[in-house]
């Protein structure tokens, strides 16, 4: 644990060593070696920006040199003066005009990026959208860039400007020091509370959404933000080199910039920037003898990269090394490296001041008349249904009797019924349908019958983001402990999870990831807990210790809907039952009323029809 | 009459392009982006057979078994390593393209071929002539349309693919050879796409980066499509339709733009695609 | 069918799960594993199924080694398996996910007595089997091994979440089927009574490991219990 804490601790130290190494050379270096740099650390600012989007919230944007096509145009096009066919004629000499037209590239990309996001980020839409529509959007752009000549320069692009009276070594500085600042944001950001919501997202964004987040928000503003930095960086492309083509937009350019991030290693921030430097080194040498091969070799080393280290090479080599370092310490015998290797280093620790709600008896959720199918089939039928405040409802039933589906339609507003659901929940009192993150933050908190975690989130980094409950994390703040509720602590404990924390919450056995989703829900500190069979899967003691864990947040008033088919446990917990039957509720009583009910019986076995 | 052919023919000619995307797209959930590499091995060998003074129809064939057999050689290489992990298949896809391009640079060079003139002649429809070929396009693309549709709905092996398709863990659980039949159905994609590309060689200027401008049209009618041959047709009707009937009334370079975004605008809707599909 | 297995060692990445597990299921036998969660039950079939590769130990079929076999080779020998998770196509109709067990060829007589154990899904043959509760996707995987009409049948928690009326349905479609075609059987449970209702021998896993064995009785109920108790 010492050594893990002390490891990354010194990353920043490599950094700055780095950057000072880099720095030794733009003195030492030769003209043409510092040139090749200078513009390796450009393409690498685009790099990271590739990486915040791909690599952190999953979207391949496979046309992301648009976005530094645009920055570089828009320094362009501020600067020069064109005639009718788009020669330039005269260049702009105030240098006010570099500085807007970097600004004016950042917002215009945002803006185009905000829509394209806004377009290509929805719930139901295929993973594979936003990949085609970036495709799409380069083909678009680089034949429109022909079209306006006035602005673009047309065929033969922009050129000529640039200000005057910067050295080389000068711009090599400039470059190297945006790098720097873009690299330590992008790390600071990625390793806050935000950059855990960002893998949530790209992990599994159905959990997301239910933990209250605004996924398509999240991930729109992400690709708003990488945009904007690409856009930067073609803009200091521009005023470097005083050149725009329609190259800057095209496949090519897009594809080499897709090349260093796989190759470097995608969602590592720093293993991009390696693999745009170091390409375009090497590519700058070898191109210049073999241009078709080179592109062939790209190809090649790309595809290869994508098979076989799909993760990247940096992350192959640190987990090499990694292995190696356990291999010797196994050697030495030491027990304790044999562990699993845990992820995130975050604790969760137990917080007493959870303070307990005051229990009530009015309603948080009132069902009228409520009717709900998938196309022909009608599976909710009228349903009637008052929940009060602070109570303890079980929902049982036969097979196919639409006990789930309840559930969905009242944690997500995008399904449309016929009827009316009211919540009163303090700060949400209307009956109108709002999508899951909606419903989520204003209490309400649901679990899935089959667990859904994420895959690259420990177990306390699960619980950290389930107690966010929708909040934005902080940018740049880490979280190392977690402080959690004794209702969170207690779950945790019956279910086995106790000192579990930085397990990667998939590899957990069936039974263990039931707990953690337990747990996550209850983390949220809801008004109202949904619980979809929670105890499927677990074993009897296991059930006694969940059961007494949720009377006592029932006790603390929390209101709590639980679908479950185990009758005798059902007997044991629950303030009230309802037996929901063919999509209507045939009976609604203690549980002494419906399990001496007849018409639940003949219902349970089959014989009512 | 001309116009409304047009837009027929460009139909047709999309619905060819498309098909093998489609298909590989449904069954394996890979997005081919290879597909234009694969067109452009089967046009440049169907430049081959030319050149030997091969008929333009023996042509074809010879483009769809070498599209085929290179085809099979990527898959065996590169794609049956990556069925689990779909959102990568682009990646790989994308690379295979750019090394298909490389290659057929170097052993053909940047200057145009040619592959013949086939059925150079024109015929009436109703009156007014038109390109004979042209419209065997379109009939080709119906026949492909009709008989895969058959293929699916009614026979053993399209369960088998409709399986493989819904789950293909299961579908191994259920004796399914699953890795033989993508495999198989990874080159029937590819060899479809050799068939297109060397059907649309007398229509289009023959280079390394054959069929480039075909690409962006081709993914989106195939997103449009979502999982359904009704799908892709409306997809490729749609389409089709948007960018000659722009291209005719305004500028054909802006259309290829306005496809753009009346697919995203249609994909933004119907976001699994044209095919109504219960939830 | 005869399945053999001798110190079956397996897991996910560098985590063991199995630690040498030595499983027999005589032909015409029925055998449960039970045991609690994380124990390595589900792990188990996976790798029986060909799912997993064993890193080390045996499997075998009727005396023929299938050790690190393709799934789609080891059902062909007969085997029908009903997984926990996923266990329909969702998108297919409920039609089409009865066709999938023999893919078109199926018995039209045994079709008719397998229905009759679940009439539920002869009412909705066309609808997507997506569309059916958890616990008619159950009833649709029981239904969907029977019609394979298979050597042996492997199912995992079958009757997780099915209503009592229904568990019943599952012992005795099962308890039919071994008597009608002496099909042996694997379940992987957590119903105690639904396990006495059908099998003859039940082993209790921990660890990775098989630790005990009992003979299904009505006696071996307490003693069962007391084992799974934490």
């Amino acid at each position: 644990m010492a050594s893990r804490l002390t490891l990354r601790r010194g990353r920043f130290g490599t950094v700055g060593l780095v950057v000072a190494g880099f720095a030794v050379f733009g003195v030492v270096g030769t003209d043409y070696n510092t040139g090749l740099l200078t513009t390796a650390f450009v393409y690498a600012i685009a790099a990271v920006s590739l990486d915040l989007v791909w690599g952190y919230v999953g979207a391949p944007d496979l046309g992301h040199a648009l976005w530094f096509g645009i920055g570089a145009l828009s320094v362009g096009a501020m600067t020069t003066v064109t005639d009718k066919t788009g020669l330039v004629i005269d260049v702009h000499d105030s240098s006010w005009r570099y500085v807007v037209g970097i600004i004016l590239g950042m917002i215009v990309s945002a803006a185009l990026a905000g829509i394209v996001g806004r377009f290509s980020f929805s719930a139901r839409g295929s993973a594979f959208y936003i990949a085609v529509v970036t495709l799409a959007l380069t083909t678009v752009a680089t034949t429109l860039y022909s079209q306006f000549p006035k602005i673009t320069g047309g065929d033969n692009g922009l050129f000529g400007f640039g200000p005057a009276n910067v050295t080389p070594r000068t711009w090599y500085y400039v470059a190297l020091a945006a790098l720097t600042l873009v690299v330590i944001g992008a790390v600071v950001l990625v390793r806050s509370d935000l950059g855990l919501l960002l893998k949530a997202v790209r992990d599994n964004e159905t959990r997301t959404r239910y933990l209250g987040y605004d996924v398509e928000r999240i991930k729109t503003v992400t690709f708003m933000g990488g945009a904007a930095i690409a856009a930067f960086a073609g803009g200091l492309m521009a005023v470097i080199y005083g050149l725009v083509s329609s190259d800057l937009f095209s496949f090519v350019f897009a594809t080499q910039m897709l090349v260093w991030v796989a190759v470097g290693g995608r969602g590592t921030i720093i293993g991009p920037v390696i693999g745009a430097i170091v390409l375009q080194l090497v590519g700058a040498h070898l191109s210049a003898q073999f241009p078709t091969q080179w592109n062939l070799v790209e190809g090649v080393l790309f595809v290869l990269v994508v098979v076989f280290v799909p993760d990247g090479v940096l992350p192959f080599v640190t987990r090499q090394i990694g292995r190696l370092a356990t291999s010797l310490h196994t050697r030495r015998g030491d027990m304790a490296s044999r562990e699993p290797q845990g992820v995130g280093g975050r604790r969760i620790t137990p917080d007493p001041a959870g303070a307990p709600q005051r229990p009530t008896t009015s309603p948080v959720i009132a069902v009228s008349d409520l009717h709900f199918g998938y196309g022909s089939l009608q599976v909710l039928r009228g349903v009637d249904l008052q929940v009060n405040r602070g109570e303890l409802l079980c929902i049982v039933g036969p097979n196919g009797a639409g006990k789930s589906t309840l559930v969905s339609v009242l944690a997500d507003g995008n399904m449309r019924i016929d009827g009316e659901i009211r919540y009163e929940l303090g700060s949400h009192t209307s009956h109108r349908r709002r999508p899951p993150h909606r419903i989520a933050r204003y209490g309400v908190s649901r679990k899935f019958q089959s667990p859904q975690l994420f895959e690259s989130l420990s177990a306390a980094e699960t619980i950290l983001l389930a107690r966010l409950g929708g909040k934005l994390p902080s940018f740049w703040r880490r979280s190392e402990v977690v402080p959690v509720s004794p209702a969170v602590v207690d779950v945790l404990d019956a279910t086995g999870l106790h000192g579990r924390d930085n397990e990667r919450g998939t590899t957990l056995a069936h039974g263990l990831k039931q707990g953690l989703e337990i747990a996550a829900a209850v983390a949220s500190r809801p008004q109202v807990l949904l619980l979809d069979e929670p105890t499927a899967g677990l074993t009897l003691n296991e059930r006694a210790v969940i059961g007494k864990v949720l009377r006592r947040l029932v006790g603390n008033g929390m209101t709590v809907i639980l679908i479950e088919h185990d009758l005798d446990f059902v007997n044991q917990i629950a303030d009230r039952v309802v037996v929901l039957h063919g999509g209507r509720i045939i009976q609604d009583g203690t549980p002494d009323e419906v399990s001496s009910s007849q018409v639940v019986r003949e219902a349970y076995l089959g014989t009512v029809s | 009459m001309t116009l409304l052919l047009d837009v027929l023919t460009s139909i047709g000619i999309l619905t060819i392009v498309v098909l093998g995307l489609a298909i590989v797209l449904g069954v394996l959930d890979v997005i081919n982006l290879a597909h234009t590499g694969f067109m452009g091995i089967g046009v440049y060998a169907a430049v081959v057979a030319h050149e030997h003074g091969w008929p333009f129809w023996l042509g074809v064939v010879v483009a769809a078994i070498a599209a085929a057999v290179a085809g099979l050689v990527v898959e065996v290489l590169v794609i049956r390593r990556l069925y689990d992990r779909p959102l990568e298949t682009i990646l790989a896809t994308w690379g295979i393209s750019l090394i298909i391009v490389q290659l057929i640079t170097l052993a053909f060079g940047h200057n145009n071929r040619a592959v013949g003139q086939p059925l150079a002649t024109a015929t009436s429809v109703f009156g007014t002539p038109y390109s004979t070929y042209r419209l065997v396009l379109v009939i080709i693309a119906a026949v492909l349309v009709v008989g895969l549709a058959l293929l699916i709905r009614f026979t053993r092996v399209g369960l088998t693919v409709r399986m493989i398709q819904a789950n293909q863990d299961l579908a191994r659980g259920l004796g399914i050879r699953v890795s033989f039949l993508r495999a198989s159905t990874f080159v029937v994609g590819c060899a479809l796409a050799g068939f297109a590309g060397a059907l649309l060689g007398p229509t289009q200027a023959i280079n390394p980066n054959y069929a480039v401008s075909l690409v962006a049209t081709a993914f989106l009618a195939v997103l449009l499509a979502g999982r359904h041959l009704s799908g892709l047709v409306l997809g490729c009707v749609i389409l089709g339709a948007v960018q000659v009937l722009f291209a005719r009334w305004a500028n054909p370079v802006y259309s290829s733009a306005v496809v753009v975004g009346v697919a995203v605008v249609l994909l933004r809707i119907f976001p699994e695609g044209l095919t109504w599909r219960r939830a | 069918m005869r399945l053999e297995t001798r110190g079956v060692v397996a897991g996910y990445g560098s985590a063991t799960v199995l630690r040498g597990v030595d499983l027999t299921v005589g032909d015409g036998e029925a055998v449960a594993v039970v045991g609690r969660n994380g124990m390595g039950k589900t792990t188990l079939l996976k790798t029986l199924l060909g799912y997993l590769r064993p890193t080390s130990g045996s499997i075998q079929l009727d005396g023929v080694d299938i050790t690190g076999s393709l799934p789609e080779r080891i059902v062909r020998h007969g085997v029908a398996y009903g997984p926990q998770d996923e266990p329909v196509f969702a998108h297919l109709s409920v039609e089409d996910n009865l066709q999938a067990a023999r893919i078109g060829r199926i018995d039209a007589a045994r079709r008719e007595q397998v229905l009759a154990f679940f009439p539920v899904l002869g009412t909705r043959l066309r609808q997507r089997a997506g569309t059916l509760s958890g616990g008619e996707q159950k009833m649709l995987v029981l239904a969907r091994a029977l019609l394979a009409e298979p050597g042996l049948i492997v199912l995992d928690e079958i009757t997780a979440g099915l209503q009592p009326s229904m568990v019943n349905t599952v012992v005795t479609a099962l308890n039919w089927e071994r008597e009608q075609r002496g099909t042996s059987v694997l379940l992987v449970e957590q119903n105690i009574d639904a396990v006495l209702g059908i099998c003859d021998r039940v082993a209790v896993m921990k660890l990775g490991q098989l630790v005990a064995e009992e003979k299904a009785t009505k006696d071996a109920r307490d003693q069962l219990m007391l084992l799974l108790a934490p």
